[in-house]
């Protein structure tokens, strides 16, 4: 197969696409997993603010 | 060196057997890492409680099984390269091949270091409050299976990167299938170990306010859904790519 210019243009598209969201991922992935335990622990410690500290956990979860 | 005599046949075997070396590889490192967390708290629990024990070891096992199934999941798509893939095919199928075997691999990791967090905090919950010992094994056992998702996202791509033929023979699908594979390998990674995380303050929360372990596994549950958003989209963007249709 001859590779011409626009069909590693079109390639380095793709690959990028992949790599980007991969590595984008992983970022907010780890955050949003340690807002959510520092949540549970949170809740045990004083069950009273649980609906308090689910929303907080959701919106720093939607933030990031 | 001249490579330009090598057989195109040979590349694409290359590919597989790289591929079907990462995937069980660097997913067996998760696992492994994962269960070994899990029994250095089990000895640290036990060297805290030596009655307990026989709890805590069971514990122990159980929750290392769990964490292992991470590391199956990688062999089982190595074995589905070796010997379920095509045993010829293009430079485009070698480069899925390899995609396939990075893709699980590397989301293997996050699950298997997630489960074995969670799996050493109930270690050590049980050995601190024996008697609670069947609502935190099964609080443990929902939030690694939860965790273990992920991975489970990664098999899918790694078997649809190694089973269906690609769309094109191309340089551009190669590009779409390797981007495949990495974004939802890397994925899956923060995911995993996140909501190994979560899960493990859970029990902790489980272990020291039992009463309320209704609201703390649903907050679990909650917190560990959005956590897996991030990979929820690499698989929808490796999804796109491998079937999407590329001009």
């Amino acid at each position: 197969m001859a590779v011409e210019g626009v069909h590693l243009i079109d390639m380095a598209r793709y690959l990028g696409a992949g790599l980007c969201m991969g590595m984008g991922a992983l970022g907010p992935g780890l955050g949003e997993g340690y807002a959510a335990g520092k949540a549970c622990e949170g809740i045990a410690r004083s069950p009273e603010h649980a609906p308090l500290l689910t929303r907080t956990m959701l919106v720093g979860q939607a933030v990031s | 060196m001249d490579f330009g005599s090598i057989n195109p046949d040979t590349w694409y075997m290359v590919a597989k057997y790289t591929g079907a070396a990462l995937a069980v590889g660097i997913a067996a490192f998760g696992s492994a890492y994962g269960e070994g967390f899990t029994a250095s708290k089990a000895a640290e629990a036990i060297a805290r409680q030596p009655r307990a024990s026989n709890e805590i070891v069971r514990t122990m096992l159980i929750t290392q099984a769990v964490a292992e199934t991470a590391g199956i999941f990688g062999l089982l798509a190595s074995i589905i390269l070796l010997f379920v893939a095509p045993t010829s095919g293009g430079m485009t199928q070698a480069v899925a091949l390899f995609a396939s075997g990075l893709c699980m691999g590397v989301g293997a990791i996050g699950a298997g270091v997630g489960s074995g967090q969670a799996g050493g905090m109930a270690c050590e919950s049980i050995g601190r409050f024996p008697r609670l010992s069947s609502s935190i094994l099964l609080t443990t056992l929902v939030g690694q299976a939860i965790v273990q998702t992920g991975c489970i996202f990664a098999l899918v791509v790694s078997m649809l990167l190694s089973i269906t033929l690609p769309p094109a023979d191309n340089i551009v699908t190669m590009g779409a299938m390797l981007g495949a594979g990495w974004a939802m390998g890397f994925g899956a990674i923060g995911a995993g170990i996140s909501t190994g995380f979560t899960a493990k303050q859970a029990i902790w929360g489980m272990s020291r306010n039992a009463r309320i372990g209704g609201v703390l596994t649903r907050t679990m549950l909650l917190g560990q859904a959005v956590a897996h958003a991030g990979a929820i989209y690499s698989l929808i963007v490796a999804f796109l790519l491998i079937f999407g249709k590329k001009g």
